[in-house]
Parts: C-alpha cells; sequence; structure tokens
C-alpha cells in the first residue's frame, strides 16, 4: 500500500501536462515567394486536404518561407516533412521535395543552413503519402539568430504531382 | 502504514493533483492571425479576387484563405473566435487538422459571421487535446461575397503554458498584401529577405502574424534588421493590435530605418515595446512591414523583425 501510494504521488507529481513543444507547418499557411504568387505557379486544393502542389501544366522550382514566429524552450533536434513525391514516374527521378532549418546571424544578416530533409531519403517509391525525418544538434540560440523554414519544391515533369502537407520542428 | 501517515499521503496526493490542474487550465490559451497574415488560395492571388487593408480582407468574388497555426501552448481546444462582419456564411472559418499518418483531414469546428457590422463571434467547438504529435493543424476561410468582410480569428483552449516567447520572423515569411504581389515590384530571397525587384519603386507591404503571447513592457524591444543606403528609402514596422469584437486597430511601436543608419551595412533599429502586457483576450496583435525606395539606385532591403528581450 506504501509502495503504492509513493507511486501514485511520484507519477502524479511528475507527470506532463502540456503536449510536446512542436512548430507545425502546412504548406497550405507558409508564403510563397514572388514568383510564384505573381505566376501562380501553385494550387491548394480545397477540396483535396488543402494540400499544397504545383499548377498542373509548370515544372521548376517553387519555394515557400515558414516562420518560427515564437522562440522554442529548447534546442530542437528534429525535422520532418510529409509529402508526396513520385519518384517512380518516368523522369521523376531527380524530384525532391526539400525542406532547410535556416538561422540568420544578428550580427550580419548571413544565413546558415541548420539542417536539411528532403523526401529523397524516403524508401517509399512511387506516389503515396509519406514523411521522412533527420536529427541533428545545434545549440538554439535566438539571441544570436532568427530562424526559419524554407521550402523546395522541384520537379522537371507535371507526370510528378508534388504535394506539401507540411511539416514539424521539435 | 498508520492512519495518521496515510491520511497524510492522501491529502499530499491530492494537493499535488490539484496543483497541476489548476496549473494547466489556469488561463486561456490562444493561436490567433488577423486576416492580412493568411494565405490566400491559388484563385484569389492569381485572378485578384481580394484586397488588404489595414489587415483586413475584403473580395469581389467566392475567396478562399489559409491561417497558421505554427505553436500552440494548449492542452485541450475548446472554442473559436471569428471577427468579421457579413450575413451568416458570408465569412466562414474552418479549424481542419490533418493526420501525420495519412494525410486525412478533419474538420474540427466551424464558425460563421451571423449579422452586418463588426461582430467578434465566439463558438465553442467539441474539446479535444491539442496533439501536434499526431495532427497538423490550420485554419481554411471562405468568404463567399463582396459583403463579407474578414478581420481575424483565433483557436483558444486551456493554456500549459501562459508565459510570452519572444517573437522573431525573416522577413520573407509574412504575406503580401494583394497589390504588392500584384505590382512584381518585391524579391523573396533564399535568405529570407525582401527588397525591391529591378528598378521597381514604390512600397512593399507585407503582414507578419504574431500567433501567441509575446513579451511587451518597455523591457522588451520592437526590431527591425535591414540594409538601407539612402535616408530618403525606408523599412518601417508598425506593431499593431486589433480589438477582437470591433476591428478598431492602434498602432502601439513603430521603428524606421530612417531614424538608423543607412550607409548599406547590416543593421538594425529597435524601439522598446509600450508599458502593457499583451491581452489575447482582447486584442489581435500584428506587424505591418513597409519598404519603400522613389528611385532605384535606393537598395532598402528589409531582414526580420523580433520582439524581446
Amino acid at each position: 500500500m506504501k509502495r503504492f501510494l509513493l507511486a501514485i504521488i511520484l507519477l502524479v507529481g511528475t507527470a506532463k501536462v502540456s503536449n510536446a513543444e512542436r512548430l507545425l507547418f502546412t504548406g497550405n499557411s507558409c508564403a510563397p515567394t514572388d514568383f510564384d504568387y505573381y505566376f501562380n505557379t501553385f494550387r491548394v486544393l480545397s477540396t483535396a486536404s488543402d494540400i499544397f502542389k504545383w499548377k498542373p501544366d509548370l515544372t521548376g522550382t517553387m519555394n515557400l518561407t515558414c516562420p518560427i514566429p515564437h522562440t522554442l524552450s529548447s534546442s530542437p533536434t528534429t525535422l520532418t516533412i510529409y509529402f508526396v513525391n513520385d519518384d517512380d514516374c518516368p523522369l521523376c527521378g531527380t524530384e525532391a521535395i526539400t525542406v532547410n532549418y535556416v538561422k540568420m546571424s544578428r550580427t550580419t544578416g548571413a544565413v546558415t543552413t541548420v539542417a536539411s530533409v528532403s523526401s529523397t531519403s524516403s524508401p517509399v517509391v512511387g506516389s503515396a503519402f509519406t514523411s521522412v525525418s533527420t536529427t541533428f544538434s545545434d545549440t538554439y540560440d535566438t539571441g544570436s539568430y532568427i530562424y526559419f523554414l524554407y521550402v523546395y519544391m522541384a520537379r522537371n515533369t507535371s507526370l510528378n504531382d508534388q504535394m506539401l502537407f507540411g511539416g514539424e520542428l521539435f | 502504514m498508520n492512519t495518521r501517515r496515510f491520511s497524510l499521503t492522501v491529502i499530499l496526493t491530492m494537493m499535488i493533483i490539484t496543483f497541476r490542474i489548476r496549473t494547466s487550465v489556469a488561463d486561456d490559451s490562444h493561436v490567433a492571425s488577423v486576416a492580412g497574415n493568411c494565405q490566400p488560395d491559388h484563385n484569389a492571388s492569381d485572378i485578384g479576387t481580394y484586397n488588404v487593408v489595414n489587415g483586413v480582407i475584403t473580395v469581389s468574388s467566392p475567396s478562399i484563405f489559409y491561417c497558421s497555426v505554427p505553436l500552440a501552448k494548449i492542452g485541450t481546444i475548446y472554442a473559436l473566435r471569428l471577427t468579421a462582419s457579413g450575413n451568416a456564411h458570408e465569412v466562414s472559418a474552418k479549424l481542419i487538422r490533418w493526420s501525420k499518418g495519412d494525410g486525412s483531414t478533419w474538420e474540427m469546428g466551424t464558425i460563421s459571421s451571423s449579422g452586418s457590422g463588426v461582430q467578434g463571434i465566439l463558438q465553442g467547438i467539441s474539446p479535444e487535446t491539442y496533439d501536434p504529435t499526431t495532427y497538423n493543424y490550420y485554419f481554411q476561410v471562405t468568404i463567399s461575397d463582396s459583403a463579407g468582410v474578414f478581420y481575424g480569428l483565433e483557436m483558444i483552449g486551456t493554456a500549459t503554458d501562459t508565459a510570452p516567447h519572444a517573437y522573431q520572423t525573416v522577413a520573407s515569411a509574412c504575406q503580401p498584401e494583394p497589390n504588392t504581389i500584384d505590382s512584381g515590384r518585391y524579391l523573396v530571397s533564399s535568405g529570407g529577405t525582401v527588397t525591391f525587384k529591378g528598378s521597381a519603386t514604390g512600397t512593399i507591404k507585407m503582414y507578419c502574424q504574431i500567433p501567441t503571447k509575446a513579451p511587451m513592457f518597455p523591457w522588451s524591444q520592437f526590431r527591425v534588421y535591414y540594409k538601407n543606403n539612402s535616408s530618403t528609402s525606408y523599412i518601417k514596422a508598425s506593431l499593431i493590435k486589433m480589438n477582437r469584437s470591433g476591428g478598431t486597430r492602434t498602432a502601439l511601436a513603430t521603428v524606421n530605418s530612417q531614424s538608423g543608419t543607412n550607409d548599406n551595412a547590416f543593421r538594425s533599429v529597435s524601439t522598446p515595446t509600450p508599458s502593457e502586457d499583451m491581452d489575447m483576450n482582447v486584442y489581435y496583435y500584428y506587424i505591418v512591414l513597409e519598404i519603400s525606395r522613389t528611385s532605384s539606385t535606393q537598395t532598402p532591403k528589409a531582414y526580420a523583425l523580433t520582439i524581446d528581450n
């Protein structure tokens, strides 16, 4: 009985009531670049999960900037993206969705890529919803840096119906 | 174990439970966005069906926007708030989550405008644990006709952390207003900067989201990082609060490169934040970033904005 009560005390006292802190981003709510807005390279289909994807007839590279608007409580170590990238269609082999975790120096404005995650490292072949993560180690120093995420969606052929759902940093 | 020790143990246990519940639900937590922070879908941005003035969106034909829920200090989500003007469903918003397992989406709650005149509509939803491990979240907003006016929205839940967290964003993460998009005058870099494209002149205007509570009071600084080579061109940022009920706006602080050094080197200029705490129960907060020049020989470039100590 004594051990049971002690266990309850320890369990209740140490149990977390807060969720793990995660910075979430979605393709549909980051900021497309001037080029992508002006030339309307993207589509967000409200009838299909609101995913961020290519205008059907276009190829090239689309980019998005996603803020990390409030500082995290500790150094993040994992960057994950959720996407569809058909790497099995003709001419699709080298196409990729890549997200960089970037820091900008508050002293010089210079940027450094802290971590990068790419669809090319996914074992899933063909067009299927999947995710890929990368882990990294870098001291999170908001006094010296401003952090953000930068997305690249590159395709050579419209046969690849690339889709970016979003991702997370934690 | 004797009765006295048993009773003491039970009391201690109950005290810990009570403390943890109280600390977890003692305050609301908000994740908010003014309308101008939201991303237009491809139809709105391509055809130019919308306009943004002072952070408020109006449309000429049905348009859809997406608003970010980047970081929440929330235990349980239990309500939505929409600030809008328009009859029922002229402005409507959905809080949507998608599964990280298969990408499938689920509407957690909907909220709609309910009459002309600006109103802050509070709508309860079926309480659900905020679970960023399993789901990702966003808002989808539909404005169905020109009578609908969209001011802002938020999701509300029990707070797991009421402390303000320092704010920072690079310039390119802010949303350009439609005149800036249509003019083709701005240029975004992979380094997060925004500047003028080619020989374009005029003003670039962007809206930057402050989704959750940032530190204010005079010991915090509102700062803009920039490069500029002229005292005529400028990079200006205004910290603004918008009342959630009436949509009225108040400028809280402004920083302008014209009060700093303009030698084309990387610089920053700052001002103390106001002597008032952010009240997320009453106001939406956002930043308007403006970059202006009258000649292509001027090279203003915005890098980033911060609110911190």
